[in-house]
């Protein structure tokens, strides 16, 4: 090898690169179960810390208070 | 190429269908034989990756995703390795220009492909200078030209006098060969020894081997 290159662009690898129409991107980690039964997370979990049901009825009834109440 | 080793050889255009992949290919095969060789294959349609998963002894494969782990392996390689560049201009391919020793441009007489080789070697002259690595060889491979024509390998070196680039000697003519070789995981030189296409191949890598 003629030069060191990693030596040579261990500090410029960012200015070669600028103006590259495509950035190299880091994949952005999709949270998972945003919603449980069209529920947040976390309201989700303190309804049911409080051993109600999430489903159906019991659901609905509950949007319909936390609505009134002004929580959601 | 024992003596040169490690090597970075690079396959780049811009524009897609210039046979950087033809080429990447038919070469990954010969010089697997002779050294070391790892295929890092950056173009998205993994023509390469699949022609060498296709190969009875296929040569080692780097899964590369990033500027980091190019320089990883780069560090720690001590072969030649070999990486087919997609058509496009990005972080990731001018890094790889910055490391590489060698780039093969091939170009066929296309208005098409002459448009996007001014465009690329704006970039490649940007990488070179902000690099400082004037090392870098940047080759011109005359590809899929009619096997008589003189006049387009003429107009290269024209052109490559007043640029960076050197023009190989070796022309590579439009044969039908190179088409089928991707299902097959055959060299032209494998499918047909004594070919004219094998003998443009061999010729080919002398002169990469001589130049390097």
């Amino acid at each position: 090898m003629a030069t060191d290159k990693f030596a040579l662009l261990a500090n410029n690898i960012d200015d070669i690169q600028e103006g590259a129409p495509l950035k190299e991107t880091t994949p952005i980690k999709k949270k998972k179960n945003q919603m449980i039964y069209g529920l947040s997370v976390e309201l989700a979990k303190a309804v049911e810390a409080n051993g109600e049901s999430l489903s159906g009825f019991a659901k609905r009834a509950m949007m319909k208070v936390a609505k009134a109440e002004g929580i959601i | 190429m024992q003596s040169k080793l490690p090597y970075v050889l690079v396959m780049a255009h811009r524009k897609g269908g210039t046979g950087k992949s033809t080429i990447a290919c038919n070469i990954l095969a010969e010089f697997s034989k002779k050294v070391k060789t790892t295929l890092i294959d950056a173009d998205s349609q993994q023509h390469t990756f699949k022609f060498n998963s296709k190969r009875k002894n296929p040569a080692p494969v780097a899964n590369i995703k990033n500027v980091k782990e190019l320089v990883k392996f780069l560090q720690q390689d001590d072969g030649l390795t070999i990486i087919d560049l997609g058509g496009y201009d990005s972080e990731f391919a001018r890094a790889v220009l910055a490391y590489s020793d060698m780039v093969i441009t091939p170009l066929s007489d296309s208005e098409f492909e002459l448009d996007g080789l001014v465009d690329f070697t704006s970039v490649l002259n940007n990488v070179i200078t902000k690099s400082k690595r004037e090392d870098i060889k940047p080759f011109i491979l005359t590809n899929s030209v009619h096997f008589n024509d003189k006049s387009t390998q003429k107009a290269f070196k024209t052109y490559a006098k007043n640029n960076m680039y050197e023009v190989f000697d070796t022309v590579i003519a439009n044969r039908k060969i190179y088409k089928n070789i991707l299902f097959k995981g055959k060299s032209v030189s494998e499918i047909e020894p004594f070919g004219k296409a094998a003998k443009e191949i061999d010729s080919l890598i002398d002169e990469i081997i001589e130049k390097a």
